[in-house]
């Protein structure tokens, strides 16, 4: 039962720390009111997740169904709390809660709870019940995620009294609250208990996919030959700008921004103005304690920035790994159909690269399939327009990398037509646990790239 | 609302679009709510430089600066977008030599390699192409060519032997330059004869290299020929093009004296299989087939239609020149101001004895 518990711990305890640190931000506030609802918005969040999983899969729904739903909502949310970081940037709590913003900012607040750990609740039934059917009983494992929820609940409910008790929460604006619940999405204590840590890779995936696009924009735009006719130089140099390392450094540099110009936007506060009747060394006194403000102020923004550098960096680094599949056989059904099965009912679709190869008159047909962050299957020939046909391999979760031009291409852009792209099969379906693809369309896909019938 | 603002805004919508909707950056862009948004701040921006314009009390080169940047910015965020809205593009294969009806007729002259390019360019193949009643101009592969108001650049190029076929009553099967690697066949015509194995389509690495063979089907012949470029010099020197490494000599220059791996096929049955230069014949039971004197080359052009190109290039120009204007600005207060600060005094000297 130490499984159940130690996961349900760690899922609780990104629970804890945002209920603390939202308790501590709201408390010594004018919307101390939402404090409590904000943190039982997050237990709340927890459970509708759990109960919403457990309904589904009552009703036929696979845990890889509802995974690129439960992606969506995390991103989603994360992107949210950068905005909220942004639009409430140089705001104190006090100055939100008194004037007509009050329901609003109320109303964030309580989403923002709502959704702390609501995907993860989500994950984490489907991996309650695997724990129960491999332990043999739903009731222990129920018991014990009970536990560790109840025990990571009361570090919380400690964290924030003695925040409250120390009073570091004058400290901590709305906007810091948002940068730090955004970096706790990042480092993703409880995602990665759950194996659905996917918003750092996510967020470098973007930036692929956008320095990607415009590379490819820049050529098409501007009639540039493609690196077949380039310079090695120049070639060398359009690589570097598909590093997934530079891809990760602009990834932490697009986090960090918000959060930096939150953090700007609270440096430039003017102090508060002090009584008409003060007197000089009250006027000082008043504009010493504003500049200590403004400096342990500023260290929850720093700890968000590091937090989101970070959790980008290990994210990056573990995602480098190259892995390069043997293809297997497969036959078309006599009826124009290549029918490959992705996975088996147990283990389900398999989220690595799996190549097949296909013999058509003599000729090698090789395809690939590797399951995008949306949790969609893309279906490719293993070769692309420009480069010798080498092939591709998996680079971590996030690229396929051109084995000629050692170009890494984002996973999301497979499926795409065009430059270094593999070729897409677009008329290959998945369906079900099998993926489909008319023979006739592979042939001539092939054929095309070819030229001809080699 | 200032165009940061609004820029932001639209970076905001650019990852939620792709979070919610996977729809991608050029999805992004090109969807009306980002291109309002960039509009918008287009818009913001031209204001922003009207104003940096009007200011007073600003040194001139300073409020140079601000507008060559902010109208710069604004003319590349409208510019860029329009352009990939509107960028229309077609392809055209011409062999040398070849005309298209039109208006204006176009010509197309010698095609030209070699192995070193201009620009970033590692090699080149320029086609001369003529409007009717204009001069000529060479297309290369970059920049493009302004011609007939498009911009032509070359994006592949190729060998045409010229073939001919007769019967053994002398009547013409076929007669013309033959495009390698361009004829489409059959399952069955393509198991005629062995192809050069797919690790030897040399693509990339580098070159550009076309193919060097193709099978030929005259219509209602029943004929089928196959053509292999197997030895030609380039460059001035003889190349087996057999070899692996052959790609990269090909673009050395025009092949002369070419040889070829003729193979001739009446249904299945093979009636002939020898190698012939250019120039030479060779009888087979109910016919002969000879190769011209001469290769030709082809090239695929592309040709696209961009009004709006020039007017993002303009702005990233502006923007460009303000930058560095604005940079050297603070360069040159920076070092005035180095140049004003009074010297450090010199450290105290240490008491004697100390």
């Amino acid at each position: 039962m130490w499984d159940a518990f130690a996961v349900a711990f760690r899922v609780g305890l990104e629970g804890a720390i945002a209920g603390a640190l939202g308790w501590a931000a709201l408390r010594g506030t004018s919307l101390r009111r939402a404090a409590g609802p904000f943190a039982i918005a997050i237990v709340l969040g927890l459970a509708l997740g759990l109960a919403a999983t457990l309904a589904l899969r009552a009703r036929g729904l696979a845990a890889a169904d509802l995974a690129p739903g439960l992606r969506r909502i995390e991103h989603l949310y994360a992107l949210g709390l950068a905005a909220i970081a942004l639009l409430v940037a140089g705001s104190t709590a006090d100055e939100l809660g008194a004037g007509a913003l009050r329901p609003v900012a109320v109303s964030a607040a309580l989403a923002a709870g709502l959704l702390v750990l609501l995907p993860e609740g989500a994950a984490l039934a489907g991996r309650l019940e695997d724990l129960a059917v491999l332990r043999g009983g739903a009731g222990p494992v129920a018991t014990a995620a009970a536990l560790g929820v109840g025990a990571a609940a009361a570090l919380g409910i400690g964290a924030g009294l003695a925040a409250a008790w120390t009073g570091v929460g004058r400290f901590l604006g709305p906007a810091a609250l948002a940068a730090l619940l955004l970096a706790l999405e990042l480092v993703g204590i409880a995602a990665v208990a759950v194996d659905a840590h996917t918003l750092p890779i996510a967020l470098t995936g973007v930036v692929s996919r956008v320095v990607h696009d415009a590379l490819h924009l820049v050529f098409v735009v501007l009639q540039v030959p493609d690196h077949a006719f380039l310079e090695d130089w120049a070639y060398q140099l359009i690589l570097e700008f598909l590093e997934p390392a530079v891809h990760a450094a602009l990834a932490a540099v697009v986090v960090s921004a918000p959060l930096a110009a939150a953090w700007g936007a609270f440096h430039e506060r003017p102090p508060p103005a002090p009584p008409a009747d003060a007197r000089a060394p009250a006027r000082r006194l008043a504009r010493a304690a504003h500049l200590r403000a403004r400096r342990i102020g500023g260290l929850p923004y720093a700890a968000a920035i590091a937090l989101a550098v970070l959790a980008i960096g290990a994210a990056s680094a573990g995602n480098r790994e190259l892995y390069d599949p043997l293809p297997a056989p497969v036959v078309d059904d006599g009826g124009g159909r290549i029918v490959v099965p992705l996975g088996d009912p147990l283990r389900g679709a398999e989220a690595r690269m799996r190549k097949w190869v296909y013999a058509a008159g003599g000729r090698a047909i090789v395809f690939f399939t590797v399951r995008r962050p949306d949790g969609a299957i893309a279906v490719a020939l293993d070769v692309c327009d420009i480069c010798q046909p080498k092939g591709y391999a998996q680079m971590g979760a996030g690229y396929v990398f051109c084995k000629y031009c050692k170009t890494p291409i984002p996973i999301d852009t497979v499926g795409r037509p065009g430059g270094c792209n593999p070729i897409p099969l677009p008329d290959a379906v998945v369906e079900g646990g099998m993926l489909v693809v008319p023979r006739e369309k592979l042939v001539a896909a092939w054929e095309k790239r070819m030229g001809g019938a080699r | 609302m200032t165009a940061g603002r609004v820029l932001t805004a639209f970076l905001f919508y650019v990852v939620a679009a792709d979070f919610a909707l996977g729809m991608g950056f050029v999805g992004a862009v090109g969807s009306p709510v980002g291109f309002a948004l960039l509009a918008l701040a287009g818009t913001l921006l031209a204001l922003d430089a009207v104003r940096a314009a009007r200011a007073k009390g600003v040194p001139r080169l300073l409020a140079a600066a601000r507008v060559l940047l902010r109208a710069g910015a604004a003319i590349a965020l409208v510019g860029i977008p329009a352009s990939l809205a509107l960028r229309g593009s077609s392809t055209v294969s011409a062999g040398e030599g070849q005309s298209f009806g039109g208006n204006p007729p176009l010509r197309f002259g010698e095609v030209t390699l070699a192995p070193r390019g201009p620009h970033l360019l590692s090699k080149t193949v320029e086609v001369v192409a003529a409007a009717e009643g204009q001069e000529p101009v060479r297309i290369g592969l970059f920049p493009p060519t302004s011609l007939v108001g498009r911009q032509w650049s070359v994006f592949r190029f190729g060998y045409a032997p010229g073939l001919r076929v007769v019967s053994a009553g002398g009547e013409t099967v076929t007669d013309g330059f033959v495009k390698l690697g361009t004829m489409t066949q059959s399952e069955e015509t393509a198991s005629l004869v062995q192809w050069t194995p797919e690790e030897n389509l040399m693509m990339g690495a580098g070159t550009f290299p076309p193919r060097l063979e193709d099978l030929v089907s005259p219509p209602g012949s029943g004929l089928h020929v196959f053509l292999r470029m197997v030895e030609a010099t380039l460059g001035g020197v003889r190349r087996d093009l057999r070899d692996p490494d052959a790609y990269r000599w090909l673009l050395d220059g025009r092949p002369e004296q070419p040889a070829f791996e003729v193979q001739v096929f009446r249904g299945r049955e093979r009636v002939y299989a020898g190698r012939l230069r250019a120039g030479e014949e060779a009888r087979f039971d109910g016919g002969a087939v000879s190769i011209a004197p001469e290769v030709r080359l082809w090239v695929d052009l592309i040709a696209t239609t961009d009004p709006f190109l020039p007017v993002a290039i303009t702005g990233l120009a502006l923007f460009a020149l303000g930058a560095v204007l604005r940079a050297g600005l603070a360069l040159a207060a920076l070092t005035r101001r180095r140049a004003a600060a009074p010297p450090r005094a010199p450290p105290a000297p240490s008491p004697p004895g100390a």
